[in-house]
């Protein structure tokens, strides 16, 4: 399926949601409560910190050859994350489901040789900024109707990174091949949530009252972020399967 | 005593009283110096001159003020002077009240003059060199003010006197008006522990770091490249300059070096401070000026706390690939006095091979630009994902918009 494709399934669900829906048929995200008072629940905000590692060395034309890892090495790095997720629908008896966005930032740098093989001042680097777009379905019905503070939840979409090698601050070139691009892909997650509000009720609920925050949750993810390049030929593999974690509020 | 009477007596007293004051005031001198905080300065050519920014001390006396033979103009408003009366200048270290003979002429003496036979008019310009003006700083009784004071004198004040000496009375002045000139020529001492590391069309300059209270009135440090010519030492190195192709030679062509690379035999002086020499070669009065600045000023970094900068720019043009450059640093003070030159390092910029050169030279495809990917092809199954996830958020909407119609309508 072309990208073209993509996007115009995505609008096309959009369009069944802004049109098809009467504004008296259904209320948009968790009414808020009454007894006890508890604010409307419309969105969840999550921090993410995990270790990061693109697949550049997976591309097949690099023969087997792994320039990632010669000029990197193999330890991972930081990327850190921002997401927000409007949790649109309620599912009776199951959880909130809602289109979530997210965008994240990594880097490695390391200091190079010269090509007869001195030290060099010079320092290389890669940047990468993944976005990606996803529908989340948190499944809330064991903490919010069985008391056991764990929500598990999921994750489906289609990702992009903008991303930029350099050399020493400067956009590296090789060949008249300048070090930029952008590479599509997909993202898919699962991960569980911890509600931190078991631990203090009465926390939670003067948090919910004062800030707005219906609930904070520590979570752990696991996700694939596909980079591999929808629609693209030559793509830089980017992206990354690998494992997160942080803080959610849910507002 | 009534009125009339007292008047009578008062007035002729009040009368003579006046007579005998008024000469007095007539003669009361004075002088005043027009726009005493920013004084217009001249170039040797008597031609106004742009002075340094505010942060750089505009109103202050510096090398380059001193080596392009500067002028202060005063220009001054007299008032109550005698035609046969006398205006002479004298200047003398901060604060010194020329006033006094002994200061002036003599054994002791701790002023030198500046100017005499300024003529008397009600405004009148004295445009005297700051040469001049610093002359007597060292030695005051023996005052030189020729090129060579500049660069002599590190961070005072000096105080100009204008004396006004009535007829008659040449050895006190009648009136006195003083003005500081802040005087620095020079720059701060020699920074030590530079080192050089080649990069691909530039060099990396470090230092040993300065840090708090280490060189007074630092206000940045600069890096000066020369390129070592002429006679000396044969050296033949191999320069590469497309590191894509020197990773693996082998079985790409025939010589030992890639082809992107050559053998390069250049004979080089020995890497000294020789290498910044102008003007016949001599290396006695190595000053980073204006002209140095222009010939070989290559890098430069704001600020007293860092301990390295990259240089890229030589004369303009980005520094070549496998040109050897002496490199030293000098810093600046808050007059723009450059510095003592530090110890001279020599080094050759190279290509290196960074992650993308690597990643080209191992027959990676992707690069070109963010919008230069084409779009040949699909990755299937990221399109199939993208595919399922979009159709399943479409399903979902519809399926609750109808049960929650159905809801409605039963209701």
């Amino acid at each position: 399926m072309t990208t073209k494709k993509v996007l115009c399934a995505l609008l096309a669900g959009l369009g069944v949601v802004a049109s098809a829906t009467p504004a008296h048929a259904f209320e948009f995200g968790t009414p808020e409560g009454k007894q006890p008072y508890r604010t409307a629940q419309n969105f969840a905000f999550e921090l993410r910190f995990g270790p990061y590692k693109p697949q550049i060395d997976e591309e097949p034309a690099l023969g087997g050859k792994r320039p990632y890892e010669t000029a990197f090495g193999t330890m991972p790095r930081l990327l850190i994350a921002l997401e927000l997720d409007w949790q649109m629908l309620r599912i009776p008896h199951l959880g909130t489901l809602g289109p979530g966005l997210g965008i994240g930032q990594t880097s490695m740098s390391t200091s190079v040789k010269t090509v007869s093989g001195r030290e060099s001042g010079d320092e290389t680097s890669l940047e990468i900024n993944p976005l990606w777009g996803v529908g989340v379905l948190r499944a809330d019905v064991l903490w919010r109707e069985l008391g056991v503070p764990l929500v598990p939840y999921g994750k489906l979409g289609i990702a992009v990174a903008p991303w930029r090698a350099s050399n020493s601050g400067e956009t590296a070139s090789a060949g008249n091949v300048s070090g930029k691009g952008t590479t599509w892909g997909t993202q898919a997650a699962v991960g569980l949530m911890f509600a931190l509000d078991a631990l203090d009720p009465g926390a939670s609920r003067t948090m919910d009252n004062t800030l707005g925050i219906n609930g904070t949750y520590l979570f752990a993810e696991y996700y694939w972020l596909g980079l591999n390049g929808i629609g693209q030929s030559t793509p830089l593999r980017v992206g990354a399967s690998t494992w997160t974690a942080g803080f959610t509020f849910e507002m | 005593m009534s009125f009339r009477r007292l008047f009578v007596t008062i007035a002729p007293l009040a009368v003579g009283a006046l007579c005998l004051a008024t000469p007095r005031l007539a003669r009361a001198q004075s002088i005043t110096i027009f726009q005493q905080g920013s004084l217009p300065r001249l170039d040797a050519s008597g031609n106004q001159v742009s002075k340094r920014a505010l942060s750089f001390n505009p109103e202050g006396v510096s090398y380059q003020d001193c080596f392009d033979d500067q002028r202060i103009r005063f220009t001054l408003q007299l008032g109550g002077f005698a035609a046969n009366g006398s205006l002479e200048v004298w200047a003398g270290l901060s604060g010194n009240d020329c006033s006094d003979q002994t200061r002036r002429v003599g054994s002791a003496a701790t002023c030198w003059k500046l100017a005499t036979g300024i003529p008397l008019q009600l405004q009148v310009d004295s445009v005297i060199s700051v040469r001049t003006i610093m002359s007597g700083a060292l030695a005051p009784q023996s005052p030189d003010a020729t090129s060579k004071i500049c660069g002599q004198i590190d961070r005072t004040n000096v105080t100009v006197n204008f004396l006004y000496f009535a007829p008659g009375n040449p050895g006190t002045p009648a009136t006195r008006t003083a003005v500081e000139i802040p005087v620095d020529t020079i720059g701060p001492p020699a920074l030590s522990g530079v080192s050089v590391l080649p990069g691909n069309g530039r060099l990396s300059v470090k230092w040993d770091s300065v840090g708090e209270g280490g060189v007074q009135d630092l206000v940045n440090v600069r890096v000066y490249c020369a390129p070592l010519t002429g006679t000396g030492t044969a050296t033949t190195t191999t320069v590469c300059n497309d590191p894509v192709t020197v990773t693996d030679d082998a079985g790409n062509d025939a010589g030992t070096e890639d082809a992107g690379c050559a053998q390069q035999t250049t004979t080089k002086a020995a890497c000294s401070e020789a290498a910044f020499a102008q003007d016949g070669g001599s290396t006695d009065d190595l000053v980073p000026d204006n002209a140095f600045n222009a010939a070989f000023l290559c890098g430069e970094l704001g600020g007293a706390t860092g301990s390295g900068v990259t240089a890229k720019e030589f004369q303009g043009q980005p520094l070549a690939n496998g040109t050897t450059y002496a490199v030293a640093i000098a810093g600046t003070d808050s007059f723009q006095n450059g510095g003592t030159l530090s110890n001279v390092a020599c080094e050759f910029p190279e290509a290196t091979t960074d992650f993308w050169s690597e990643y080209k030279g191992a027959g990676g495809q992707a690069g070109g630009g963010f919008c230069a990917t084409p779009a040949a092809g699909s990755a299937a199954g990221s399109g199939v994902v993208a595919g399922i996830a979009a159709l399943a958020a479409v399903s979902i909407v519809r399926r609750r918009v109808r049960r929650d119609r159905s809801g409605k309508d039963a209701s």
